[in-house]
């Protein structure tokens, strides 16, 4: 078969023939131009229309606006000058050209040309339609780094000023390859970042996972916080202590509740009982051993007081019928009489022991079986004890462990709280609480948190110090110790070390057990950090790199895991997006389709800024990801996921310009001294928020100029002059539908974007009216000539000048006044907004706001209301800049002639008012999405 | 960007154990390395470097320091007077240091005047006089001057050249162009632009850092270039070309851990200064303009000071800048929209100038310095090259048939006190790629043409 695959692959040739001569049929069939003309090139029909309308201005001679239409008619150069042709195509069909003041072309004459383009464009598209284009391989963007590392670490880290800045290309994005450069300065800085993040990895005894806080600190409070949220969620405490919190004592009634169900139920054997105690004590959220425990302590026969008296407690209530399942929340209360005796005599208990701590008991039996209380005691503390565990870390009030000296300033006592830190009590939990697995979590918890220092050693010096002050040799080295050495030890001592080494000894052993869990997560997290399934190469090569790490520089296993992950994210695997293409024949192809990886990870980068996640990931390695339907099914998968709210941002927020405007710097303090970080901060927020409804509500695009819809705070509300402002005190946030009423609502009306478009110390007409042409229309007017000069567009100190007096400069000259003419007018229509958005009537100067304009046809536009009206009749500008960022923002390139099929279902489906998502389908099912270009076109 | 060939021995020996440098060469990645043991500037009997060009003097630095948008004509003028050199009000804080420049004018470059926009043609080929691709996928202008000089001299110093500025790039396009064009003077290739630092401290570290941490990176980079190596064959020819950037980048890391390495055991003529005489300066970005580019200065200084380059440029600002200079007494407004383009109003006109005051006070400050500094008998200043420049004569017109510079320094090589006035001679001869040929020549290369000038720029001449 193999000699076949050229002949097939040169079959893509005649095919796009015959759609061109299909094309030309139609426009044949279309009948509007006769027959005899359309065999005549475009070049040759458009030819005498632009020679008596265009050629005076636009000629080779005199390109006025750079548009040199001459050089346009060169025979075969149509596809080349398609971005020319296309404004061609705009600006006649807008009757913005010929300009008024020359002599006009019928309009049957000027449908005609329009016409013969648009079909042109068409016809020629076809040739090559949904071609993909050549898009250079892409580094992440710094907001891309960011997404990638909070996906893989769940950290939220900020490197923005470490990280290489980002220039924009194509259509205006980060995200393009020909605007991303790499040179060693960057290179240390991500290996900086990288080794940010791998100082953040916990290493320890269980799995691998990211900590805020980087390093042994990192990892003891990432310890601490696990114990204590186990702790909190599975054991109790009776509020001992100075502002402890008591939580957990719902346990009481819920366990004495199954104990009442139990004993009013009769099994046939204990192994009936024991499914009954773990079918209820599930339902009850309770650990099993937990209601064993306390069922046992109530059954038992030799039961002293304190004991016996809960146990008669609960024996008096009142029995209920075995068939029936009387619920707990019906039944709780009845269990008040037993949890009342536990309190009482656990408090009577406590009184009794006067200064002694009454968890003193836990400790004695639990630990040592020293000082042992009375059987009384100690059988009710084994049942019912205060708390489940004692602090990790000792409190003042806390008696620190034996052998040490408890007494409140002893230097020993001291010695613990700042050496040795903390002490695990935790028995009563451990044994009865907890079920295996937050047992297992719970004892890696507190492996890592006492090898995040050297605890051991700090214990080991403390404990020589308390016997033998005075070491011949010294204190040793807690590994330097093994048995024959302990045994020699002195009596008092001996006991104490030995059990001090022995746990030493475990706890290393813990974390050696998890090194090769470690390994493999590794190679895991390089799976999705690099966005493709490892080879057995890659992981040969990464161990490898771990084992030489450990072994030739001598490094430990935390020191070579981190440079392993280090590794890993400086790799160009992993800074830049590859679509390395399929290895098959048919890589003599020019234009091939993306593997299932390389599409995947263009779907999440699109979507989410980011990596694939697992799910896209292993589609994407078994090439499911390929046929539409799995593709799809992932698109609405992701489409509602939080992540997708960084669409808004990355996508139109660089469409807009309001991308990172929290850094924004162009406005002059001096003059406007509520110009302060709270209020940037706001105004970035509306902005995003804005466009996170839009994306999460997938609403329509047309929103976005249309919308009365907003996000408003407080601060927000009366710096524009809200009536909400009061009602909003500390609310946050708010979506407000009705800012309509306002003269707000809508992308226009966005604080940030009046500040983007204002000079530091007042705002531009000319400014904001270019930035509407650029941005939101599409249609912008070309650079000023050199000699145009400037106009002062800002009053002198003082002076009573009207803005459009200053303006009117534009109006008398030829030369500005055909783009000036398009310009004023839609930035008089913002002039109701100040610098920073705030909504104003009159200047400083006190001369009231100028907000109408008018436009080359005679068209009046009025304020802002005015604006939104002609933007609405001009919706089909808006939707083609759409069209042209959404394909630009996708594929890393600018567009082309060969996305015009997919520009007219995009058009169709924005015209039909579907919503966003259905333009974000559309994208991802086209061709040019999908396949990759392996060589230039010829 | 050249591609030379490998030359790559091809003793089974070599074969077995290849080197990170053989491997980078075996990759086929612009070879021009400057900084070879083969190109014999190590010597045979003691491996260490050295010079062949007079090893005792002190060597000639080059920088450029650029500010953005032009000049008011009124205000930027020089004519040589009985008394000495008489300068408009712009050049005002030069006054006292006629002697020590040539105030050039009438030079410019052919490309930048053709090009459509006003602002984005006319400033990443200020140093090259090369066209400003107007493909908006495409990026495309060319190799400047200075960056010419980095490969010619960069062999010798730790840093092959210094790329300062102040502000970053902004993330927007401009007639449908990016940005990046307005933010980098420097440019190493046709396609990779030599991105300025801003960060003060960052160009600190890069001076002197010793390379100790970074040479427990190596082990790391290592292993990252046998990941290049194993995508690199399966990607296409464009982005082979990104990828060898990357490529590029590890080089040039591990060029610097070895020059740091031996910077003590260098022969012949030694810098004055060792050991840094700055403090190392606070991490991010200092909020204070003129500070900020004080710094940068005196960094500068220090690099030249320490021979840890030979060659920089310095952005005061980026093309378009909106910096705001209201920490200029009775200035308000932004550079580009209200300052320059000021509508001929009086008051901003007056502005304006003292913006370009603040600028060239930029030039007195560096000259100041590298004068105070002793080189065996000379001023570090005398052995300096410096070009004052923006690519655009009046700001308001983006003018760009002539552009506003003054050279400085260069002590007996440049005579100063003078006017080069070229205003009224053809165009083959006010070619500023002319000057840039001078300046290299200067410099010590050998080279007959660059850019759109074949000949270079006689500076002696005179008018």
């Amino acid at each position: 078969m193999l000699p076949l695959l050229p002949f097939q692959a040169k079959q893509d040739r005649p095919l796009a023939i015959d759609a061109r001569l299909i094309g030309m049929a139609c426009l044949v069939a279309l009948g509007s131009i006769s027959e005899g003309f359309a065999l005549e090139s475009f070049e040759v029909r458009a030819g005498a229309f632009i020679r008596d309308h265009c050629l005076e201005c636009h000629s080779s001679q005199m390109p006025k606006g750079e548009l040199d239409l001459e050089i346009m008619l060169t025979p075969g150069q149509f596809q080349r000058y398609y971005p020319e042709w296309s404004s061609v195509l705009d600006r006649v069909a807008q009757g913005e050209m010929p300009p008024a003041e020359a002599d006009q072309p019928s309009p049957q004459e000027k449908l005609e040309l329009t016409e013969l383009i648009a079909e042109t464009i068409r016809n020629e598209s076809a040739q090559g339609s949904g071609d993909p284009g050549a898009v250079i391989m892409r580094r992440l963007t710094r907001g891309e780094y960011h997404h990638v590392i909070k996906d893989l670490t769940g950290l939220t880290l900020d490197f923005w000023d470490l990280l290489p800045g980002d220039a924009v290309g194509g259509e205006g994005f980060a995200s393009h390859g020909q605007v991303q450069f790499v040179q060693s300065s960057d290179l240390e800085r991500y290996l900086d970042a990288a080794k940010a993040i791998a100082a953040r990895m916990v290493i320890g005894a269980g799995p691998l996972f990211f900590y805020q806080d980087p390093g042994m600190l990192g990892q003891e409070w990432s310890a601490i916080t696990r114990i204590n949220e186990i702790y909190r969620h599975h054991g109790f405490r009776n509020g001992a202590g100075e502002g402890a919190e008591p939580y957990g004592l719902d346990l009481w009634p819920r366990v004495f509740y199954l104990c009442w169900r139990l004993a009013n139920q009769t099994h046939e054997d204990e192994e009936a009982e024991s499914e009954a105690i773990v079918s209820l004590s599930r339902r009850l959220e309770i650990s099993p051993a937990f209601a064993e425990h306390i069922y046992y302590q109530l059954q038992r026969a030799d039961a002293f007081e304190p004991l016996q008296a809960v146990s008669k407690a609960f024996k008096e209530l009142p029995a209920h019928d075995p068939l029936s399942a009387p619920s707990f929340e019906s039944s709780s209360a009845l269990m008040d009489p037993v949890v009342a005796q536990v309190r009482q005599w656990q408090q009577k208990l406590a009184r009794a022991k006067a200064d002694r701590e009454e968890t003193d008991l836990l400790d004695a039996v639990a630990l040592m079986g020293q000082a042992s209380p009375s059987p009384a005691a100690m059988q009710f503390a084994l049942a019912f004890p205060t708390v489940s565990h004692r602090e990790p870390a000792p409190s003042d009030r806390d008696p620190i462990p034996r052998p040490f000296t408890s007494q409140y300033n002893h230097p020993e006592r001291n010695a613990f709280h700042y050496q040795v830190k903390y002490h695990r009590q935790d028995d009563y939990l451990v044994r009865y609480l907890l079920g295996p697995k937050e047992r297992e979590q719970l004892d890696q918890a507190w492996d890592d948190l006492l090898s995040a220092f050297d605890y051991h050693q700090a214990n080991l010096n403390l404990l020589y110090e308390h016997f033998q002050p005075i070491a011949e040799d010294g204190i040793p080295r807690i590994e330097e110790l093994d048995a024959q050495s302990i045994d020699l030890l002195e009596d008092d001592l001996r006991g104490w070390v030995r059990a001090l080494h022995a746990h030493w000894r475990e706890v290393g052993e813990a974390h050696r057990l998890a090194y090769p869990g470690h390994l493999d997560q590794c190679l895991e997290m390089a799976r999705l950090a690099w966005r493709h399934d490892l080879t057995e190469g890659d992981r040969q090569q990464l161990l490898t790199f771990y084992r030489t790490r450990r072994e030739m520089d001598q490094l430990s296993h935390r020191e070579a895991l981190q440079s392993l992950l280090v590794r890993i994210l400086v790799s160009p695997k992993f800074l830049y997006r590859l679509e390395p293409p399929q290895k098959s024949p048919l890589e003599s192809r020019e234009v091939i389709a993306l593997t299932g990886e390389s599409l995947a990870t263009r779907l999440s980068f699109m979507l989410w800024g980011s990596m694939p996640d697992l799910a896209l990931l292993n589609d994407g390695r078994n090439q499911n990801i390929v046929e539409s339907e799995h593709l799809l099914s992932h698109f609405n998968r992701m489409r509602i996921h939080p992540r997708m709210r960084r669409f808004a941002s990355e996508f139109f927020g660089q469409w807009f310009g309001f991308y990172r405007f929290v850094e924004f710097r162009g406005v002059d303090t001096s003059r406007f001294p509520n110009w302060e970080d709270a209020l940037r901060q706001d105004l970035q927020t509306e902005a995003t928020l804005f466009f996170e409804d839009l994306v999460m509500r997938d609403g329509r695009v047309s929103e976005i100029l249309f919308s009365d819809a907003g996000f408003i705070n407080q601060r927000l509300a009366q710096h524009y002059g809200l009536p909400e402002a009061a009602e909003l005190e500390g609310a946050g946030f708010v979506k407000i539908s009705s800012l309509g009423e306002h003269g707000r609502g809508g992308l226009l009306a966005l604080g940030a974007i009046h500040a983007l478009t204002s000079a530091p110390a007042r705002t531009s007409v000319v400014k904001r009216g270019d930035w509407i042409l650029r941005r939101v229309l599409g249609t912008p007017v070309p650079p000023p000539p050199d000699d145009a000069g400037s106009l002062q567009e800002s009053r002198r100190e003082g002076e009573a000048t009207s803005i459009r007096d200053l303006l009117a400069f534009h109006q008398r000259d030829a030369s500005c006044v055909s783009c000036h003419a398009r310009m004023d007018p839609l930035g008089f229509a913002m002039e109701g907004f100040g610098v920073l958005g705030q909504p104003r009537l009159v200047y400083e100067e006190g001369l009231p706001v100028e907000q109408t304009g008018t436009m080359a046809d005679g068209r009046l536009i009025d304020g802002y209301q005015g604006l939104r009206d002609y933007m609405s009749d001009h919706i089909e500008l808006f939707y083609r800049t759409f069209c042209r960022k959404l394909i630009g923002y996708s594929l890393g390139r600018a567009e082309q002639l060969t996305d015009h099929a997919l520009v007219e279902a995009l058009m169709q489906s924005l015209r039909a008012g579907d919503p966003l998502s259905a333009q974000l389908k559309l994208m991802i099912l086209s061709p040019q999405f999908q396949n990759q270009r392996t060589q230039e076109s010829k | 960007m050249a591609h030379s060939k490998s030359i790559i021995p091809k003793s089974n020996a070599f074969d077995q154990n290849l080197s990170r440098r053989t491997f980078l060469r075996s990759m086929g990645i612009s070879l021009a390395l400057p900084w070879m043991p083969s190109l014999g500037l190590r010597s045979e009997a003691t491996g260490k470097l050295s010079y062949s060009v007079s090893p005792l003097s002190p060597p000639t630095r080059f920088a450029c320091l650029y500010f953005s948008n032009g000049v008011e004509p009124e205000h930027w003028w020089a004519r040589e007077d009985k008394g000495g050199m008489v300068m408009g009000p712009g050049l005002a804080p030069l006054r006292s240091f006629s002697q020590d420049i040539v105030f050039l004018k009438g030079l410019f470059n052919q490309q930048a005047v053709k090009h459509p926009s006003p602002h984005l043609g006319r400033v990443p080929n200020l140093l090259s006089g090369a066209w400003v691709s107007d493909d908006q996928d495409l990026i495309k202008v060319g190799e400047t001057m200075d960056q010419r000089l980095a490969k010619h001299l960069g062999m010798r110093t730790r840093l092959p050249s210094l790329v300062l500025g102040i502000e970053p790039t902004e993330m927007r396009l401009e007639d449908g162009l990016s940005m990046l064009y307005g933010s980098c003077i420097s440019w190493e290739s046709d396609t990779k632009p030599a991105m300025k630092e801003i960060y003060p401290s960052r160009v600190f570290e890069a001076l002197v850092g010793d390379g100790t941490q970074r040479q427990l990176d190596r082990s790391v980079l290592d292993e990252t270039l046998q990941d290049a190596r194993s995508i690199r064959n399966r990607l296409n020819h464009r982005d082979r070309i990104k990828l060898d950037e990357y490529l590029e980048s590890i080089r040039s890391i591990e060029r610097r851990i070895e020059m740091a390495a031996e910077e003590e055991s260098l022969e012949g003529w030694q810098p004055t200064l060792t050991e840094p005489n700055l403090p190392p300066p606070a991490e991010g970005l200092p909020q204070d303009i003129p500070r900020h580019m004080k710094l940068m200065s005196d960094l500068l200084v220090m690099a030249f000071q320490m021979d840890r380059t030979r060659v920089a440029t310095y952005m005061l600002n980026n093309d378009l800048s909106q910096m705001n200079f209201g920490f200029l007494e009775g200035v308000s407004g932004s550079l580009h929209l209200d300052l320059t383009h000021n509508g001929r109003d009086p008051a901003l006109e007056a502005m304006y100038l003292r913006t370009n005051q603040f600028h060239v006070q930029q030039l007195v400050y560096l000259m100041e310095r590298l004068r105070s500094i002793e080189e065996g008998d000379s001023k570090l200043l005398d052995n300096c090259l410096l070009l004052f420049c923006s690519n655009l004569f009046d700001g308001d017109k983006h003018q760009a048939d002539e552009m506003p510079m003054i050279l400085a320094g260069g002590g007996s090589q440049l005579p100063g006190g003078r006017v080069l006035d070229l205003g009224s001679r053809p165009a083959e001869e006010r070619r500023a790629c002319g000057l840039y040929l001078t300046l290299m020549q200067k410099m010590g290369m050998t080279i007959t043409s660059f850019g759109d000038a074949d000949r270079p720029l006689d500076l002696n001449a005179r008018i």
